[in-house]
């Protein structure tokens, strides 16, 4: 069974085989052993503390197969995009331009450097190996938000997630090449790495504020823009299932859209229920996403339950899997819902 | 030689005058000209028309201003100074030479040009008021094989396509439609990068004409065509 839990320091070695395989535009993922050894002690350190108010906290979590022990995928949140540092983006917008005199105006389509979103919880370092299966992805977008769901004082009430644009073989990026080559004069792949080491504020900072015209890039360019990368069609669709919508924001480095989901409205934070559960096999087949309540010990599986007399019966491998015991509450959200 | 004013006596040879140079013929600048245009003539020995030159009063202008601007990124080792383009009306008050044209090539051209520019300079000494400071001229820019601007078919038709008939006229008015916010001229490609204030075949020697008059290169060039413009005399901003 694949169990959704917080990364531990011990689980150092399989993470950083898992980021070695992940594409370079998780930008929280690529970065020295090092780096992520410290991301793992910022997770460990936020879980241990008594968070009333969101601040600086980045959680991570791993998809572990309880069966093996290995580790079939990483993803995280940050309990804000831009709590250390502004979280970078470009906003599209349209500038009116006009001459009075000749009677003429016309309508041009920018991008506008912002860091509007920076309030919000971010979505990061999101990867499902090819153990993880479908269903397994699921488990693991969708469990941050059960976890959101269950401790929303550590989080804000908009979750965003930039999705990994449009990129072609040898990790080329045609937005890339058309907008950050021209500021800086390196490849995509080395900005990612430079990013996933310093931080994104590196190279975003020094992007200009004034804005980019649209129709001065490259017609690759701007057919990405907005656009889901093939890599990360799977995690795009399941929050966009989830309730994520696309807005007017998409990623300054390979242009990919980034996601808003309004907590109240997502259905892995707004429809998921706490039950308390009961020991036993279910008497449906129907799958659910489960999750205990827990910080430090939290655990997230998708099992087959059914809602019996006010409780949630659950199997006991889940029930195990999930470290609870009868009587204990368990959040719940039914596989396959009514998503979009 | 002597340059003097033009009269109406001149208007036939004017209509039949072909010189090499810049600048509208003679018959569109009498349509587009009036009071505010000053229309020099240059005589031979013989009086025979052999070159003229027209300035314009200050009025609205518009042009890019060419600058640089540095990223650096020491982590990254990244030190870049990035060439940037400014839409800007810094020569509005300064005097346009819009048309220079000298019968003749080679030596007997550059003479009369420096003839004709010399009575240029003195008219705008002797009416600053109405000239003002400083004489600019707009050298037209690098064209493509279709015969249109390599620099308009980069960046101008994108934003004043709807304007093109304005080009030969109110450019000025069309800039309006340009971009109004500091421009990377990274994003254009290179060909229309490589013609940033490179004057068109037919202006190189008007360009060294202009030189040996004393005008200087500028940082400014055509919004439209990236032509170089270049001032008379050197030295402050066009305010």
């Amino acid at each position: 069974m694949l169990v959704f839990r917080p990364v531990t320091e011990q689980d150092l070695a399989a993470v950083h085989a898992l980021a070695a395989q992940s594409p370079v535009g998780v930008t929280s993922l690529q970065g020295s052993r090092a780096r992520l050894a410290e991301r793992i002690r910022q997770s460990e350190s936020a879980l241990a503390g008594d968070i009333r108010f969101r601040g600086e906290e980045r959680y991570l979590f791993v998809l572990e197969d309880n069966d093996s022990g290995e580790l079939a995928g990483v993803a995280g949140i940050d309990a804000s995009a831009g709590f250390g540092e502004p979280f970078y983006c470009f906003r599209n917008d349209t500038l009116s331009h006009s001459s009075a005199s000749l009677g003429l105006s016309n309508r041009v389509h920018v991008l506008t450097l912002c860091h509007d979103l920076s309030d919000a919880s971010l979505l990061t370092a999101f990867y499902a190996g090819p153990g993880a299966g479908r269903a397994g992805a699921e488990l693991l977008s969708l469990a941050r938000l059960m976890f959101v769901a269950g401790h929303p004082q550590r989080f804000a009430n908009t979750v965003v997630s930039a999705m990994l644009g449009v990129t072609e073989a040898g990790d080329v990026s045609p937005f890339w090449d058309s907008v950050g080559r021209v500021y800086f004069g390196i490849d995509y792949a080395e900005a990612e790495r430079v990013c996933g080491e310093h931080g994104r504020r590196v190279l975003a900072s020094q992007m200009p504020q004034q804005p980019i015209y649209v129709p001065l890039l490259s017609e690759s360019a701007q057919l990405v823009m907005g656009e889901v990368g093939e890599e990360a069609r799977v995690g795009y669709d399941i929050l966009y299932g989830d309730g994520f919508e696309v807005e007017d924001y998409i990623d300054a480095f390979d242009g990919g859209p980034v996601l808003l989901g309004r907590v109240s409205a997502l259905r892995s934070t707004a429809a998921s229920r706490t039950w308390p559960v009961a020991a036993g096999e279910p008497e449906t087949g129907d799958e659910w996403l489960l999750a205990n309540t827990g910080t430090a010990g939290f655990r997230a599986v998708r099992a087959r339950a059914s809602l019996e007399a006010g409780m949630l019966r659950v199997g006991a491998a889940a029930m195990q899997a999930l470290q609870l015991g009868e009587g204990a509450w368990v959040r719940a959200l039914p596989c396959g819902g009514e998503g979009r | 030689m002597q340059a003097r004013l033009a009269n109406p006596a001149d208007r036939d040879a004017l209509a039949a005058f072909h010189g090499q140079g810049f600048g509208p013929l003679p018959a569109e600048a009498a349509r587009d000209g009036g009071a505010a245009d000053v229309l020099l003539v240059l005589e031979d020995a013989q009086g025979v028309l052999a070159g003229y030159a027209l300035l314009r009063s200050p009025s609205l202008a518009a042009h890019f201003r060419r600058g640089v601007s540095v990223r650096r990124v020491p982590l990254a080792g990244i030190d870049r100074k990035l060439a940037t383009l400014t839409l800007c009306n810094d020569l509005c008050d300064a005097a346009r030479l819009c048309a220079l044209r000298v019968a003749g090539e080679g030596d007997p051209a550059a003479a009369a040009a420096a003839v004709l520019l010399g009575a240029v300079q003195e008219t705008a000494r002797r009416e600053a008021a109405r000239f003002g400071r400083r004489l600019y001229a707009a050298l037209p820019g690098v064209q493509g094989a279709d015969g249109d601007a390599v620099l308009w078919q980069a960046l101008g038709r994108h934003f004043a396509a709807q304007g093109q008939a304005h080009l030969d006229g109110d450019a000025a008015a069309l800039a309006e439609l340009l971009p109004q916010h500091t421009l990377y001229a990274g994003f254009l490609p290179a060909p229309a990068r490589a013609v940033l204030g490179v004057a068109g075949d037919a202006c190189r020697d008007v360009q060294g004409w202009l030189h040996a008059a004393g005008w200087q290169a500028s940082d400014y060039v055509d919004p439209f065509d990236g032509g170089p413009v270049l001032l008379w005399p050197d030295g402050g901003a066009g305010r």
